[in-house]
């Protein structure tokens, strides 16, 4: 297996700053319909992790330093928005982005299915992240009903609804590749 | 492994990492030292118009899933309403059944008490004669029980008739009015003497009459027949029923009575039969 970095681009170009505002606004829609829409909706058992799937879309179809540097964002609107608690997001956000933009330039094809596999890996992840954070902060908390209630509920979520995401970053990266066949 | 080696320990990595741990970190050390987080702030600020617009939206769809769901709850609750009506229909039948059986378990001790001699075996009416006046009853014991012909059969009210035939498990009584049937009997208040009989006109008024009342005998309406005990069937001071009307007997120089039953024979579900008694005779 050989590795080669993405390479770098200018941070002050049209092109970064197109990146910056529609990836931005893809992150910032999703942190927005995570923490008001679904916890809104009584039928839905969780929230799902819209953040996640929007992370691993951006870092699927642009790479790992995309990944990374959204990762951190998705990060930040996590804490603001209040739906971070606290688990280390940002981290957990940059290094998913990150591993996951690697292996998808190095690996897989970018498609659904490929998706699929990132996606259901980071919610596993994501759902570890949980489990981890309750366990220290919920002493008392039967591990069946974190299972039950909080974990199974949010990781099924995250990966039922991330199909937007798949496709609203599709959408959003779609003008940059075309750049880059130019 | 080297190329993954150069991504771990690059610069953009370390850079990338160090800023997701400070905004991991520092937030929380801003809430603990009692600082305000400016960008945290900021990016709320900007987020809380469009969180209220989807929360709206998020309450709209919501308003729909919580209509369905009431509904199904409505329909839900409403069966098991129903399936609660009908237990509670079936407990007041049964409690009307124990009420039924109280009422008589009390009339029965009553009886017991008013005639300690007696031996009593209850029974309950399984079938009745299928003409337009009810005087023939088939009753739940038998000869398995002790029940014997020319047996009384009694209710809390009085009289009701006596055994005409029995079976293994079940006999047949019939009423005081049947035309067949003679009782001896006398007046309580003046002792007049008399036999009450079946009358074919009268039973269809569940009516019998008294006849050879004497002549000079005080008899009233109202009055209260009860059996002398003369006789090879029925013993002394069961109730028969109150006199209605008294009337001279044109053919025989005494009175004829005519008597209403206490037991109403068309009533009638549960009676007791009489099992030993002394007769007036012995």
């Amino acid at each position: 297996m050989k590795f080669k970095e993405q390479p770098r681009e200018r941070f002050f170009s049209k092109r970064t700053l197109g990146k910056i505002i529609l990836f931005g606004l893809l992150l910032f829609g999703s942190a927005t319909v995570q923490t008001s829409f679904f916890p809104a909706v009584s039928i839905f058992p969780a929230s799902p992790d819209l953040l996640l799937s929007a992370v691993i879309g951006l870092a699927l179809f642009d790479g790992e330093r995309t990944g990374a540097v959204c990762g951190t964002a998705a990060g930040l609107l996590a804490v603001a928005l209040g739906g971070a608690g606290t688990a280390p997001l940002p981290v957990f956000y940059m290094l998913t982005g990150y591993f996951l933009g690697i292996f998808a330039r190095v690996n897989f094809k970018k498609n659904l299915l490929s998706w699929l596999i990132y996606i259901s890996l980071g919610a596993v992840a994501r759902a570890m992240l949980s489990l981890l954070v309750i366990v220290v902060t919920e002493q008392g908390m039967n591990l069946f009903t974190a299972f039950t209630r909080i974990i199974l509920p949010e990781l099924l979520m995250t990966v039922a609804f991330s199909l937007p995401n798949y496709f609203l970053a599709r959408l959003v990266v779609m003008p940059f590749q075309k750049k880059d066949e130019v | 492994m080297n190329g993954f080696r150069k991504f771990i320990t690059g610069r953009f990595f370390l850079v990338t990492l160090s800023v997701a741990l400070l905004i991991s970190i520092v937030p929380a050390v801003l809430f603990a030292m009692g600082q305000g987080d400016y960008v945290k702030s900021t990016l709320q600020l900007i987020a809380t118009p469009f969180q209220w617009a989807f929360t709206k939206v998020g309450e709209g769809v919501n308003g729909y899933v919580v209509y369905f769901r009431t509904m199904k709850d409505l329909r839900e609750e409403n069966a098991e309403l129903r399936r609660e009506l009908e237990e509670n229909k079936g407990k007041i039948y049964d409690a009307e059944l124990v009420r039924e059986e109280n009422e008589f378990i009390r009339s029965y001790l009553g009886i017991k008490a008013e005639h300690s001699e007696f031996s009593f075996e209850d029974a309950s009416v399984i079938g009745r004669e299928s003409t337009n006046y009810r005087t023939v009853f088939t009753l739940s014991k038998g000869s398995l029980h002790g029940i014997c012909k020319d047996m009384p059969v009694i209710t809390s009210d009085g009289l009701v008739g006596c055994v005409t035939e029995v079976g293994p498990t079940w006999c047949r009584a019939v009423s005081l009015i049947e035309t067949a049937s003679s009782i001896g009997a006398y007046d309580e208040r003046s002792g007049a003497l008399g036999v009450v009989e079946g009358n074919y006109i009268l039973r269809y008024d569940g009516l019998c009459r008294m006849v050879y009342i004497d002549s000079d005998a005080d008899m009233r309406a109202g009055d209260r027949i009860l059996s002398s005990g003369i006789g090879s069937v029925y013993p002394r001071g069961l109730a028969i029923g109150e006199v209605v009307s008294v009337e001279p007997d044109e053919n025989t120089r005494t009175f004829t009575a005519v008597i209403r039953p206490y037991a109403d024979t068309e009533d009638i579900s549960r009676v007791m039969i009489i099992t030993e008694y002394k007769l007036y005779s012995e």
